[in-house]
C-alpha cells in the first residue's frame, strides 16, 4: 500500500489525538515527600499511604526514615522533606533561631500515656529521687518531663543526677541497677514497665502544662515546608484528607488500622493496640480550634518552659508558625 | 676428637654451606691456635663472610661442625666478638654505654661495667669521649668503639670482616697500628677479613686464601715477618717475595671465577 | 639571582595570616546576610558562645573531660601496644596468630562499640575510655609493629653477638630502635584517639566536647557545634606541640 502524504498525515493526526486523550491518566501522580518513623505520630501517614488514601487523590508519599526529630527537622530546612510530623521541642529549637522555613499545618494527636518516668523497687515517689541517678534521653520530650517532674517534687537542678542516654541503652541501664530510675517512650517504655519491681513514678499526665493545657512536654505537629506550601496549596489540601481519613480509622476501627501497622511499626499487636487507643486522634474539624485556641498557648508556655530549663535561649512566638489555612 | 682438635682455639670441621644449589662453603677443615692473628683473604664472594657467620654462630652449617674453645657452635655466642664493617653501634647510647652494653647483658652492676668500659675507651684512645654519641664521630672514632665494645666483653676470639674498608687511607693505618697493639698486649685469637694483600702481610700471622666456586680455602700460608712490621720490614724483599706468591695464587683464583661466570 | 626561601618566621606570619583572612571572610559573609545564620554562624557567634561559657565557669570543665578521657584511653592503647607490638614485631609465629584477629579489629569504626562496651563497663567514666581504647589499638599496634620490623638487623646481631638473650634484644635493641618510628607513629594515632571522643560521649557524659556537639545539635544551636568542632582543633594542635617536644627530647641523640 502506497503511502501518500495525505495519508500519513491523517494517520499521524488519528494516532496522536488518541494518545492525547491517555495522557490524563497518566499526569495523575503528584509526589510529596514526607519524613518518617515508626513513632505513632507518623501512624496516619503511613496509614493513608498504606490504605491507598493518598493514592486516591492521585498522591505519591515518597517516605523518608529519619531516627530522630533534629534530623527530621534538618531535612526540613535543606529541602529534603516536604511534609512531615516531628515533636515540637525540635521545631521550636530552630524557631527560636529564626527559621522560617516551615510551618504548622496541623495536630495530629495527643499522646499522654505513652511516656513516663519509671522507677526501681524501693523508689515510690519522685521526692525520693533525691540524690539518685535518672536516665533520660537529653534534648527530648522525656527530658523535659524529667526537669519538670522534679521540679514539682522540689528537687532542685544538682540535687539528682541526670545523665544522657539514649533510648535503647536505657533499659539495660536500669535493669542491671546503674541507674535508680529511666524516662523513655514507647517501645522502650513499655519494656522497661516489664521489668520485675518497677514502678511508674510520672507520664505526661503529670505534667504541668498538661494539667492546665493539656498539652505533653513534646507534643507531635504536622510540619509542612512554606516554599512547597506556596507552590501547591491544593495538593497539600488533597493531602490533609487523606491524612484525616486515616486519622478518623485510626480513631474509630483501632483495630483493622493495627492490623495495618504491625509490619511496619514491628510491634506486637498487644502493644500496637495500645499505642493507637493510647493517643487521642484529632479530627479535621478540630483542628481549627487546635490551631487558633487554648493548646497554642499551651505550646507558648512549653517554650517558655523550655527557656527556663535552659533547653533553648528563647522563646519564639508560636503563633507566627501556625498556618490554620489548609484544614 | 684428636690431639690437634683439642689444642686449638677453634676447630673447622669438615664444613660445608650451601644456598640451594650454590656452594659458598665446601670442605672446609682448618684448626686456628690461640693467639694467631688469621687473615682471610679473597676475591668477593669466596665465602669469607660466610665463614665468619658460622663462627659467631649467626648461621648453621649444612654439613660439619665448628668448635671454639672446646664448646661446639651451635647458636650466636658472645665468646666469638664480632666487629662489623658498618659498626654497628647502637645510635641511642653513648660511647660508653655502647661499649659496656656486652657487661650490661651479663647483668654486671653499673659502676663496675662502666670502670671496665673507661679503660677500654682509653685502651683505643677515645678518652674525653665518653659522653659523646655516635652520630657526633668521625668513621674511624666509630670503629674503635667498635672494638672497644667488643674488647670489653673479654671474648675468647674476635672477628672482624674487613673493618676498615669503610675509611680512609690514613685513618686505616693509624687503626690497623692500634689493632696490632691490642692484639700484642691482650694476645686474643683474631680472625680478619680483608681483600688487601698489604693489609694481611701487614696483620697477620698467618694467611688463609681462599677461593669461590666452591668456597674453600685454597693455600695457608705462615707469615714470618718480623713484628713490628715497621717501613723497615714493609719494604724488605721477604715482603715482595710474600706478596708476589700471594699475588699469583689469588691472580689465579679470580681468573677462574670470572671464567666460570662468562658462560 | 637565586631567590632565597622564605625564613621560618616568614612561614610562620603567612600562615597566621591566612588564618585570620579566612576567619575575616566568614565574617563579612555571615554580616552580609547572605547565608542564614543556622546553616553557618559568624566566628563572633562561636566566641560570644566561648565568651558565656568561661564567664559561668563550664569552658574548662568541657574541653578537660574531653581531654581527660582522650588521652587515658590513648595511653593506655599504647601501653599495651608497644610491648605488645614489639613481641609480635619479632615472632612469625606470633603475628600468624594475631594478625587476622587485628586485621578483624582494625576498620571498625570507634562507634561500634559502644553497645559492647555499655554491656561490659556500664555507663561509667571506663566505658568512654574503652572507646577510645578501641578506636586506637589496632592501629597502634599495626605501627608498632612496622617499626620493630623496620630495627636494623645489624644491630640485633651485634646484641646477640655480645651476649643479648631473646628478652634483652627486645628491651634493649628493638624498643629504643623502633622509638623514634614509634613515636611519629602516635602522632597520628593521637589524632585517631580525638575522633572518638563523641562517639566516646555518646551515652552517659554530662559535659566534653563530644558531649557539647551533639547536644548543641539537638537544638540547632550551631554556633555551639563550630565551637565545640573548633576546640577540639585547637586542643589537638596543642598537644601535637607538647608531643613534639617530648618526641625532641627522647630522641635527642639523634641531633
Amino acid at each position: 500500500m502506497t503511502l501518500n502524504r495525505r495519508s500519513f498525515i491523517q494517520k499521524s493526526a488519528a494516532a496522536s489525538f488518541a494518545g492525547a486523550l491517555s495522557l490524563p491518566s497518566l499526569a495523575a501522580e503528584q509526589t510529596v515527600k514526607y519524613g518518617g518513623s515508626p513513632w505513632l505520630g507518623h501512624y496516619p501517614a503511613h496509614l493513608a499511604m498504606a490504605e491507598g488514601y493518598l493514592k486516591e487523590v492521585g498522591i505519591h508519599q515518597d517516605w523518608q526514615s529519619f531516627a530522630t526529630s533534629s534530623a527530621r527537622m534538618s531535612a526540613f530546612m535543606s529541602g529534603g522533606v516536604d511534609i512531615g510530623c516531628a515533636g515540637i521541642v525540635s521545631a521550636l529549637a530552630l524557631m527560636s533561631r529564626g527559621a522560617k522555613q516551615f510551618a504548622i499545618i496541623a495536630i495530629p494527636e495527643n499522646f499522654g500515656r505513652v511516656e513516663g518516668l519509671v522507677a526501681r523497687k524501693g523508689i515510690a515517689t519522685v521526692a525520693d529521687l533525691k540524690g539518685k541517678k535518672i536516665g533520660v534521653t537529653f534534648a527530648s520530650s522525656t527530658h523535659l518531663l524529667v526537669l519538670d517532674v522534679l521540679e514539682q517534687a522540689g528537687i532542685k537542678p544538682g540535687e539528682a543526677d541526670v545523665l544522657n542516654i539514649p533510648g535503647p541503652e536505657l533499659q539495660g541501664a536500669i535493669k542491671t541497677g546503674q541507674i535508680d530510675a529511666a524516662a523513655a517512650w514507647t517501645p522502650h517504655f513499655d519494656n522497661i514497665l516489664r521489668e520485675p519491681g518497677v514502678k511508674l513514678l510520672a507520664d505526661d499526665s503529670q505534667f504541668s502544662l498538661y494539667k492546665s493545657f493539656k498539652v505533653t512536654p513534646g507534643p507531635d505537629v504536622l510540619l509542612v515546608r512554606r516554599e512547597f506550601a506556596a507552590q501547591n496549596r491544593e495538593l497539600v489540601q488533597r493531602y490533609l484528607s487523606a491524612y484525616f481519613k486515616a486519622s478518623d480509622l485510626l480513631r474509630e476501627q483501632p483495630e483493622k488500622a493495627s492490623q495495618a501497622l504491625l509490619k511496619f511499626t514491628g510491634l506486637n499487636m498487644k502493644e500496637q493496640m495500645s499505642a493507637v487507643t493510647g493517643s487521642d486522634w484529632y479530627p479535621q474539624a478540630q483542628q481549627k480550634e487546635l490551631l487558633t485556641g487554648d493548646f497554642v498557648q499551651g505550646l507558648q508556655k512549653l517554650a517558655e518552659m523550655l527557656v527556663k530549663h535552659k533547653q533553648i535561649d528563647k522563646a519564639p512566638v508560636v503563633k507566627d508558625w501556625i498556618d490554620a489555612s489548609f484544614v | 676428637m684428636n690431639e690437634q682438635h683439642k689444642r686449638s682455639m677453634i676447630s673447622v670441621q669438615g664444613i660445608a654451606k650451601h644456598y640451594g644449589d650454590f656452594k659458598a662453603l665446601e670442605r672446609v677443615d682448618l684448626e686456628i691456635e690461640k693467639g694467631e692473628f688469621v687473615v682471610l683473604l679473597g676475591a668477593s664472594g669466596c665465602g669469607k663472610s660466610t665463614l665468619l657467620n658460622l663462627v659467631t654462630g649467626f648461621d648453621k652449617p649444612t654439613a660439619g661442625r665448628i668448635v671454639v674453645n672446646g664448646r661446639e657452635v651451635n647458636k650466636v655466642d658472645p665468646h666469638c666478638g664480632m666487629v662489623f664493617q658498618q659498626y654497628a653501634l647502637f645510635p641511642w647510647l653513648t660511647v660508653i654505654d655502647n661499649v659496656a652494653f656486652g657487661l650490661k647483658m651479663k647483668g654486671i652492676a653499673k659502676a663496675e661495667r662502666l670502670q671496665v668500659a673507661r679503660r677500654f675507651i682509653e685502651m683505643v684512645g677515645l678518652k674525653g669521649f665518653e659522653d659523646k654519641y655516635p652520630n657526633a664521630l668521625s668513621g674511624g672514632m666509630r670503629q674503635r668503639v667498635s672494638i672497644a665494645r667488643v674488647l670489653a666483653n673479654d671474648p675468647d676470639v674476635i672477628l672482624l670482616d674487613e673493618p676498615f674498608a669503610a675509611l680512609d687511607a690514613m685513618t686505616r693505618q693509624v687503626l690497623q697500628d692500634e689493632l696490632l697493639q691490642i692484639y700484642e698486649k691482650s694476645k686474643k685469637t683474631i680472625i680478619f677479613i680483608t681483600h688487601s694483600i698489604d693489609e694481611a702481610l701487614l696483620l697477620s700471622t698467618r694467611m688463609l686464601i681462599m677461593s669461590a666456586r666452591p668456597g674453600r680455602v685454597v693455600t695457608d700460608i705462615r707469615n714470618d715477618l718480623p713484628m713490628p712490621r715497621n717501613a723497615q720490614v714493609q719494604l724488605s724483599p721477604r715482603y715482595n717475595e710474600l706478596k708476589g706468591q700471594i699475588w699469583d695464587t689469588v691472580q689465579s683464583e679470580v681468573m677462574r671465577s670470572l671464567q666460570a661466570t662468562s658462560h | 639571582m637565586i631567590s632565597k626561601a622564605p625564613s621560618r618566621m616568614a612561614l610562620a606570619a603567612t600562615s597566621a595570616a591566612s588564618v585570620l583572612f579566612f576567619i575575616a571572610l566568614w565574617e563579612a559573609v555571615c554580616r552580609a546576610g547572605l547565608v542564614d545564620p543556622i546553616f553557618l554562624p559568624p566566628p563572633s557567634a562561636a566566641l560570644g558562645k566561648a565568651a558565656a561559657m568561661l564567664g559561668d565557669g563550664t569552658f574548662w570543665p568541657h574541653i578537660l573531660a574531653s581531654a581527660r578521657r582522650v588521652m587515658i584511653g590513648f595511653l593506655a592503647a599504647t601501653a599495651v601496644a608497644i610491648p605488645l607490638g614489639i613481641f609480635l614485631g619479632t615472632s612469625s609465629f606470633a603475628r600468624a596468630v594475631f594478625d587476622p584477629i587485628l586485621s578483624f579489629l582494625r576498620p571498625l569504626p570507634s562507634m561500634s562499640w559502644i553497645p559492647l562496651s555499655l554491656l561490659w563497663f556500664g555507663i561509667t567514666e571506663t566505658q568512654k575510655y574503652s572507646i577510645v581504647f578501641m578506636g586506637c589499638f589496632a592501629p597502634a599496634m599495626v605501627y608498632v609493629i612496622e617499626a620493630t620490623r623496620n630495627v636494623d638487623p645489624l644491630l640485633v646481631r651485634a646484641a646477640q653477638n655480645l651476649g643479648a638473650n631473646r628478652w634483652q634484644v627486645m628491651k634493649e635493641v628493638i624498643l629504643p630502635g623502633s622509638l623514634s618510628q614509634i613515636l611519629s607513629g602516635f602522632k597520628v594515632i593521637l589524632g585517631l584517639a580525638w575522633t572518638c571522643v563523641i562517639a566516646a560521649e555518646l551515652v552517659a557524659a554530662r559535659e566534653g566536647l563530644g558531649f557539647l556537639i551533639m547536644n548543641g545539635k539537638e537544638f540547632f544551636q550551631t554556633e555551639v557545634v563550630v565551637l565545640g568542632m573548633v576546640l577540639i582543633s585547637t586542643t589537638v594542635l596543642i598537644t601535637d606541640f607538647v608531643f613534639r617536644h617530648i618526641e625532641n627530647w627522647v630522641l635527642r641523640w639523634k641531633q
